[in-house]
């Protein structure tokens, strides 16, 4: 076998660069040789985990693209799809199956999930879709995540309405205006209002659970609902334990307990209540009917055939009443989140445009005037509005514009060049145009020009893309396109959703998100002796591509539908502030308010104290900080504290509890993106996903335990690490002088080149258990130049343990310290000599170069590793301090 | 401290799609070796996990699972194929039949050791051979477009990756070697 040449074949097979003859070359030894099959099965294990191991460092370690983007490139040269995409569902359904524990966690916890995707501050992270740190992100919700996705089953209804749903484990459409597949749906709390293909309305309010059997029939679990029947769904049938209730067309509500007790009151013409056979081929509608209800009657059903009348519930009676209200209170909510975000957004420094289509501050502004609302506005960047008339927003009270006819359009423009870019815009399209929707268009054919717009496909006119194109620097030169799937369907139309894009032209990278969610990366290669793909956003309009101001020989094109928010960014925004954008969900500590007080809403952004499942965001200090004693009942989403850069954020937990884990992929941070952060616990409970102590390069970040508990409850997908100090570059320091610390997983320290310690102050601390909260099993990992830091008092040390939670022998609890990894020893009060158990773990130990500190003096400390339990294998790093010297 | 909702038995289900999931790299490394194409490669990955969880009731547990799941994955990745057709970059499926009859086991190997090897010889290549072998895994780019972006010919590409490649195989090796890990 010539070894050279098999590899050589072997390599231009795994870079399918094999040729026919080379291809025929290569199947030819593997069929003739097992020695060759083991070579390709080595080069294959390989390939495999430089693949695993690339996309595991992708987002953490940019590739530099100083390089793409010096280089070739030719305007509308070779766009490569990324298929971060095609990753991301595969990697999705694979998380989807850790959902199910995850869905077991969340259902435990008295507020629920709701669907909403992760908020990974970090900027590096910000590759999210190959990033398996943050993978479950993108399974919270891989259904919403998909726009392109269609019903699994025969899809029987639509979603009409949803206010504030936290959906349950089932259910095909988790947006307004997606399809239900026949099948079960189960919903927490909230109202959902969904109509069949027949054209029954159903309202239902959570907690419900139901199956959707077909467009006439439902079943119903538990839940209150109103159904709305007219004349081509008569005979709508709803099933319970106890009766079945068929519409006879028109309008009755209900309500089933768990207890399989049914409260039915018709409002409007009458049903027939009929008992639920045991026998399925036998209870259909031939039954006889039981009872017949008529208008304003109620009855309650606790057995089969047991019909007691019952006075109106206003329960049952008031539902139109009781939707107005929660949709009330939803808008309030929805409208205190968007003013929060809004001032937010104006103050953003790199905001170019900021139109918010709100009225409310100067009425007496012209309706030709839509004002920039950004801080750093130009002048002239006011959007001049054309046609178009003032309507309703995504709520009562938002204003919005309506565009319906051929001259409707914003007329904007902003000076400069720009580099990078992010747009995103709230938008309605009320119908699917065959060809082109615009959405934001250059005037004429404007070298650096950008279009962007929805645009049907050939084939189908129900199904569209999102199109955006760069012209060239001269127009001679095609323009760059760049072309999502088909992603956006008919009946996504007359419903809002947020669109955006984020152009770098550095890495020469367009990205398209919808909701929040990316769906397209592209990027096109360039070259040194390129022009930059700078954009010129002089004379663009919004919502109009007519030819009026095109080129002649544009085809005419509009937007019918409204817009309610519409923003220009100089700067790429990362995928996790685009969806933050979309969530409405971020709170900024303040402190305008009482001194410190978590629970006065003047100390957090707006006024608005923090909404369950909301990140937080800590940048203040000193006479600044935020001090938290309380027993708030909202989990939130993450807290980051110190996150911005060159500032110093300051939290102080004084006793409470504290529930930091809502959304299981999101890591909360103490010192990121370049921050100083500090985290004191002075006592309560303290609940948290995944913690990150001093992340990212010039970070720093500590966490000081005094006393109370703190459980990190999660660690992220395929990571076997709950706590991360020292990550990416950062420094982070994690210090424990009482109270306890339970970890789901591992510690580690000094991950991607970040520099960490754990000190251990005393033996005051109850606990140090690192793997002994729920499965899985904990792991110590501690880096080159990472740090160990043991301090004996009188009663010595309390040691770290490192559990193996399952007690199934698997591979975890292991204990790992790099080359150059220190350990620092020393006494807080009176020398003394003896020999201390600083950590326990019951995996393996591999030692490959734990070393004292330098400030340790050896004369007095030595270490060892010791096998107590003569396994064999060593279990516990103990220290030892000898007497002093008695010269 | 337990939480007693987290601790509860899991379903036959939810321990198939935990396997899966442990072994995932694995699996996608077996993929990767029949269809060396990225992307298609997930696609199959995501299909081969579909019908895994559908089927998981005919897993028993005690019985070989990545040998089950591989007998799927090898399904899968003949169904793309017909799909797709064959190319001059695809093996015929005599030989994938034969290797996998033989040495496929290999991925089945203890990876860990394997894995802190290879990042540790990652940063022992030389900057291009690095960068070239980034582009290649973490970007997704076929040798053609690392052609372009490093302004090299596309063979000296392909001889870049090769290089690169041996040179991290022998690294691992002795790095394993000078663990006392058995290669």
């Amino acid at each position: 076998m010539d070894s050279k040449r098999l590899e050589k074949l072997l390599d231009l097979y795994f870079d399918q660069g094999l040729t026919e003859s080379t291809n025929l070359e290569l199947d030819q030894m593997i069929q003739s040789s097992e020695e060759v099959r083991l070579a390709f099965w080595k080069r294959a294990r390989l390939h495999g985990m430089l693949r695993h191991q690339m996309q595991e460092q992708l987002g953490s370690t940019p590739i530099p693209n100083t390089e793409i983007s010096d280089q070739t490139v030719e305007p509308a040269s070779r766009t490569s799809q990324s298929r971060s995409r095609r990753w991301l569902i595969a990697i999705a359904a694979i998380a989807a199956c850790l959902l199910l524990f995850v869905g077991i966690h969340t259902a435990f916890t008295d507020i629920e999930t709701p669907p909403r995707n992760g908020t990974q501050t970090a900027s590096n992270d910000s590759v999210a879709v190959a990033n398996p740190d943050i993978v479950s992100e993108a399974s919270d919700d891989e259904r919403e995540n998909d726009p392109s996705g269609s019903p699994r089953g025969p899809w029987v209804a639509f979603l009409r309405n949803s206010i504030d749903a936290q959906w349950g484990d089932h259910g095909t459409a988790r947006r307004v205006g997606e399809s239900l597949a026949a099948g079960r749906l189960t919903l927490k709390s909230g109202l959902i209002e969904f109509q069949t293909n027949r054209g029954a309305v159903v309202v239902v309010e959570g907690p419900a659970d139901l199956d959707l059997v077909d467009d006439m029939e439902i079943r119903c679990r538990q839940g209150q609902l109103t159904v709305n029947a007219p004349p081509p769904a008569q005979g709508f049938l709803v099933r319970t334990e106890s009766v079945d209730v068929v519409d006879l067309g028109t309008a009755f509500s209900m309500q089933v307990d768990i207890n399989d007790d049914a409260r039915i009151h018709v409002i409007e013409g009458e049903v027939d209540l009929v008992s639920p056979s045991d026998d399925a081929a036998t209870s259909s509608l031939v039954n006889v009917a039981k009872r017949r209800l008529g208008k304003g009657e109620s009855v309650e059903v606790e057995s089969p055939g047991n019909y007691r009348d019952i006075e109106i519930s206003d329960r049952l009676t008031n539902s139109k009443s009781r939707t107005q209200s929660i949709t009330s209170s939803f808008d309030e909510i929805n409208r205190r989140l968007w003013k929060h975000r809004r001032t937010e957004v104006a103050q953003d420094p790199s905001c170019l445009v900021y139109y918010d289509f709100s009225r409310e501050t100067e009425p007496q502004t012209s309706d030709l005037i839509l004002p920039n609302r950004a801080k750093t506005a130009a002048d002239g960047s006011d959007g001049t509005i054309i046609g178009c008339d003032w309507t309703d927003g995504r709520w009562k009270g938002k204003h919005a514009l309506d565009f319906k006819s051929l001259s409707d359009r914003i007329l904007l423009s902003v000076a400069g060049r720009h580099n990078q870019l992010t747009c995103i815009v709230k938008i309605r399209v009320d119908a699917l145009k065959e060809g082109s929707t615009p959405i934001l268009m250059s005037r004429s054919m404007l070298a650096r020009g950008l279009h962007w717009s929805i645009e049907t496909t050939a084939e189908n006119s129900s199904v569209a893309r999102l199109v955006w194109r760069r012209n060239s620097e001269s127009t001679a030169s095609l323009p760059q396109e760049f072309s999502t799937k088909p992603i956006l369907r008919d009946e996504q139309m007359g419903t809002w959703m947020q669109l955006a894009f984020v152009w770098n032209s550095d890495k020469g990278e367009l990205q398209q998100f919808v909701d929040g969610k990316i769906v397209d990366t592209q990027w096109v290669e360039t070259s040194g002796n390129s022009p930059t793909g700078e954009l010129d956003l002089r004379d663009l309009q919004i919502g109009n591509g007519s030819p009026t101001v095109m080129e002649a020989d544009m085809r005419p094109s509009n937007l019918c539908g409204r817009i309610d928010e519409f923003v220009l960014f100089g700067r790429e925004l990362a995928p996790h502030e685009i969806q933050a954008f979309h969530n409405l969900g971020r709170s900024y500590w303040t402190s305008n308010g009482r001194d410190g007080d978590w629970e006065d809403a003047d100390n957090w952004s707006d006024g608005i104290s923090p909404n369950p499942g909301d990140d937080l965001y800590i940048n203040h200090s000193g006479a600044e900080q935020a001090k938290y004693k309380a027993y708030v009942k909202a989990n939130y989403g993450a807290i980051h504290v110190g996150s911005f850069s060159g500032q110093l954020g300051d939290l102080i937990i004084e006793g409470g509890v504290l529930n930091v884990d809502r959304n299981s992929s999101f890591m909360s941070r103490v010192g990121s993106s370049g921050g100083e952060g500090r985290l004191e616990q002075r006592g309560g409970d303290v609940r948290i996903n995944t913690l990150q102590v001093g992340l990212d390069p010039g970070t720093k970040g500590q966490y000081v335990l005094q006393e109370g508990r703190l459980l990190l409850s999660r660690a992220p997908l395929l990571k076997k690490y709950s706590l991360s100090i020292g990550d990416n570059g950062g420094e982070g320091v994690f210090v424990i002088s009482d109270g306890s610390i339970v970890t789901r997983q591992g510690v580690v320290l000094g991950r991607r080149g970040g520099k960490g310690a754990f000190r251990v102050l005393g033996s005051k601390a109850d606990a140090i258990s690192i793997g002994s909260f729920g499965a899985g099993d904990g792991e110590w990992y501690q880096g080159s130049g990472c740090t160990l830091d043991a301090r004996i008092d009188d009663g010595g040390v309390t040691p770290i343990q490192v559990d193996e939670a399952d007690g199934d022998g698997s591979e975890g609890a292991n204990v790992t310290f790099c080359p150059g990894s220190l350990l620092d020893v020393g006494f807080l009060g009176e020398s003394q000599s003896g020999s201390w158990d600083v950590m326990t773990w019951k995996g393996t130990l591999s030692d490959e170069g734990l070393q004292f500190a330098p400030t340790v003096d050896t004369e007095v400390w030595s270490f060892e590793f010791v096998d107590t339990n003569q396994s064999g294998a060593m279990d516990t790093l103990r220290v030892t301090a000898r007497p002093p010297h008695k010269d | 401290m337990t939480d007693p909702t987290i601790t509860r038995t899991r379903t036959h289900n939810e321990e198939v799609a935990a396997l899966f999931l442990k072994h995932s790299s694995r699996i996608r490394g077996m993929i990767l070796s029949m269809q060396p194409d990225f992307a298609r490669a997930d696609d199959v990955l995501q299909e081969t996990f579909l019908t895994v969880s559908a089927k998981s009731e005919q897993f028993k547990f005690g019985t070989d699972f990545l040998s089950w799941v591989y007998q799927i994955a090898r399904y899968k990745v003949l169904e793309d194929r017909r799909r797709s057709g064959k190319t001059t970059e695809q093996l015929s499926i005599a030989s994938i039949e034969s290797l996998l009859a033989t040495g496929s086991g290999l991925l089945d190997d203890p990876q860990e050791e394997r894995v802190e090897a290879l990042k540790g010889c990652l940063t022992k290549l030389s900057p291009k051979a690095r960068q070239a072998i980034e582009l290649r895994y973490a970007r997704e780019h076929p040798a053609s477009e690392i052609a372009t972006v490093l302004r090299w010919t596309v063979d000296s590409v392909y001889v870049a990756l090769s290089r690169a490649r041996s040179l991290l195989a022998k690294c691992i090796n002795e790095d394993l070697r000078s663990k006392g890990v058995t290669i």
